[in-house]
């Protein structure tokens, strides 16, 4: 099935975890923060929520910047 | 000396805050945050790059428990995106501070003063501790503070300016009527410029570009702090009054006839 991330779409198969697409993107889950269809996914939920055709997400994290 | 910054409540070791962008690299952003003596770091909040992963981080270099980390909402046109810019950066679970900037005009990226308190009353409600960006403007920093800021953090100049102090008076006034920190944001050129912020009474700088596109930042983040304590150190004091006329500093009596 298709998700978009970050603007890119992936081919995952069904029943992906968001724990497991952080996984296997290379990302440490500590050090980012996510928006699965526009709504913020707290780190405890991560494990337990379950990516869907179509789905969308934002990863985010903090990079250089000051105003 | 027992002169302790608080921002809501909590103790800021530093009245230097800098931020992380514009340096050459990480190495480079790491040193100069040292020799600043900053206790406070701004960052910005983007997306995380999943191309390439072999790229190391902002946090591999600053640690964040060894500074307090100030997420700002940096390139936010709408109250809308700033919101969501801050919530995703609390969702990251470093802090729950933000440096809430919602900018007007890409020419001259001063502040939507009317978008930037719609978005501070909403996240102040929602438990964020806000610093508000804004025009040096008593009247906008009065409504900020009444809707629950938790500092006001008025422009010197433009962003990435580096003219000083524009408009002092002005900076006066607010520092007159404030009940939280004021925090000069923007605009900062140079060590003088600072110190004289400083002198006014204001209780930190926060500064980027002036560190970060020096010739040397390493030694211009020294220059700055060296520039904030004294300038600091010089309110506190109290400075004589202005006068036109000489006073002469030697006796006048014992002259030799």
């Amino acid at each position: 099935m298709n998700v978009t991330v970050n603007g890119k779409s992936y081919d995952i198969s069904d029943g992906t975890s968001l724990l497991t697409m952080l996984y296997n993107l290379d990302i440490d889950p500590g050090r980012v923060a996510v928006e699965h269809n526009l709504e913020i996914v707290s780190k405890t939920n991560f494990d337990n929520t379950v990516l869907k055709e179509n789905d969308t997400l934002e990863i985010i994290t903090f990079v250089g910047g000051g105003l | 000396m027992n002169d302790i910054l608080k921002v809501a409540g909590r103790e800021i070791r530093s009245r230097l805050w800098v931020g992380t962008g514009k340096y050459k690299d990480f190495a480079e952003t790491k040193t100069a945050i040292e020799a600043s003596g900053a206790h406070v770091v701004t960052v910005a909040v983007r997306r995380i790059n999943i191309t390439d992963r072999s790229k190391e981080g902002l946090f591999d270099y600053i640690d964040p428990k060894k500074y307090i980390i100030l997420p700002n909402t940096a390139g936010c046109y709408t109250a809308k995106d700033a919101i969501r810019t801050a919530n995703l950066a609390r969702a990251a679970g470093v802090s729950d501070m933000v440096k809430l900037e919602v900018i007007g005009d890409e020419k001259t990226l001063l502040p939507d003063n009317e978008a930037l308190l719609e978005a501070a009353k909403i996240l102040v409600k929602d438990g964020f501790i806000v610093l508000p960006y804004t025009n040096d403007d008593p009247i906008m920093a009065k409504k900020l503070q009444d809707a629950g800021c938790h500092a006001i953090m008025p422009l010197a100049a433009p962003i990435g300016s580096g003219l000083g102090i524009r408009n002092p008076y002005n900076i006066r006034i607010i520092l007159e009527s404030a009940s939280v920190p004021v925090i000069v944001d923007a605009g900062v050129g140079t060590a003088s410029d600072a110190a004289i912020a400083m002198e006014l009474g204001c209780d930190a700088i926060l500064m980027n570009t002036a560190i970060a596109c020096a010739k040397d930042p390493i030694k211009m983040a020294y220059a700055m702090k060296m520039a904030v304590d004294a300038g600091r150190l010089a309110y506190l004091a109290g400075r004589i009054p202005k006068k036109l006329y000489a006073s002469a500093s030697s006796p006048l009596e014992g002259m030799i006839e």
